[in-house]
């Protein structure tokens, strides 16, 4: 050992400071961090208790959110059932029709549909090119005075009694409106499809 | 609270016997400290590290030896990984046997003889030299490391540590050398005065 490292050494070898409080006041806080994720047979019971509790929590949640899942699946199930339901009787009904009232009762089910959801018969009329309203044919008579004698007429008599079976009225007006008057229900028919496009 | 009372309350975790053994050890650990690292910051940084491993792993600590031998060894290490980790110096290029032929360890204390630094001078003379001196300096001098333990613990290989132990001690001389010039014109500007 030189001289020089004879110099340092005795005078820093055995040398103190003061370290600042800091340092403790870190270690106190830092210390029960570090323990309480090593393992310890002391605090056994706490990590069993935590595990225990864990486990219940986990469970559970995963419990809640299938049971959850299946009854909203059984709902919408419900849902797609009924409309099918109704869908599958309306082609039945459909189905004894010619082409003819069977393209002509779709375009007037998406009209009065589309009608009822939005500004109702107001809006049918403003969208007639012969300006004409809804409740009245092109001699200008109105629904209730257009007598239909159904027992005579067997061309529309499933279409009628298709229509009684629907619960709402504004659809048996568009029945009357489309027996009536051919050459309107084709320009509409041609204009959906054009929407369509 | 005796060194034995200590150790078994710093086992069972009592927050008294850790505070106890802080307060026993801590000054030395922090001046030992100071010469590893450049500044407090980072000296308490590493003294914070330390004891968190000694009073988490006191149970490992076998009676053979002393505490404060034990603590001071935990210290060393975690500066010198503290080093490592923060500022990845330790790249040392080995020198070869011609260069260390050329150093010739010339390093005395001639024209320091009974000249009497501080310790704070002394200690800023050591956090004045390059890192890697620095390291080796203080583990050749105060831990009496070999060069080979040395060699061991930086990875590098024993004629580097060598090399590097001869400039480091060389630097100290020339600084403590300019030390001594600066106090002696000091004092013959007060004696004209």
């Amino acid at each position: 050992m030189s001289n020089i490292d004879q110099l340092f050494k005795a005078k820093l070898s055995d040398s103190s400071s003061t370290p600042p409080k800091e340092i403790w006041n870190g270690i106190e806080g830092a210390i029960p961090k570090r323990l309480f994720f090593r393992f310890r047979y002391e605090h056994m019971n706490v990590y069993y208790a935590s595990m225990i509790g864990l486990c219940f929590l986990f469970s559970g949640t995963s419990l809640f959110y299938t049971l959850k899942d299946k009854t909203s699946d059984a709902e919408q199930d419900s849902v797609l059932v009924s409309s099918e339901d109704s869908l599958s009787t309306e082609a039945n009904n459909n189905s004894s029709l010619n082409n003819t009232v069977q393209q002509n009762n779709k375009v007037n089910k998406k009209r009065s549909f589309s009608f009822s959801q939005e500004d109702g018969l107001n809006k049918q009329d403003a969208l007639l090119p012969i300006g004409l309203n809804s409740n009245a044919d092109s001699l200008n008579k109105t629904e209730s005075a257009i007598d239909i004698d159904t027992t005579k007429n067997s061309l529309f008599t499933p279409l009628l009694n298709n229509q009684e079976t629907k619960p709402k009225v504004k659809k048996e007006k568009k029945v009357v409106y489309i027996m009536d008057y051919d050459t309107v229900v084709n320009y509409d028919t041609l204009r959906t499809k054009r929407k369509k496009k | 609270m005796n060194e034995q009372n200590i150790i078994k309350g710093c086992i069972a975790y009592d927050n008294a016997a850790q505070k106890a053994l802080y307060k026993l050890y801590a000054p030395k650990m922090y001046s030992i400290c100071l010469r590893y690292v450049k500044d407090t910051d980072e000296a308490k940084d590493v003294m914070q590290e330390c004891f968190i491993k000694v009073f988490t792993s006191i149970q490992k600590f076998r009676s053979e030896g002393s505490l404060e031998g034990w603590v001071k060894r935990i210290l060393v290490n975690t500066a010198l990984n503290h080093i490592r980790k923060n500022k990845a110096v330790l790249q040392y290029v080995d020198a070869t046997e011609i260069e260390l032929a050329n150093l010739e360890d010339t390093s005395n204390d001639e024209g320091l003889e009974g000249v009497d630094f501080s310790e704070e001078e002394l200690l800023n003379q050591i956090q004045a030299l390059p890192e890697q001196y620095k390291i080796i300096f203080n583990l050749y001098c105060f831990e009496d490391y070999s060069h080979k333990m040395i060699a061991e613990q930086l990875s590098i290989s024993e004629t580097g540590s060598r090399v590097r132990l001869i400039r480091a001690r060389k630097m100290l001389q020339s600084s403590l050398m300019k030390l001594q010039q600066e106090r002696l014109k000091t004092h013959a500007l007060m004696n004209k005065w």
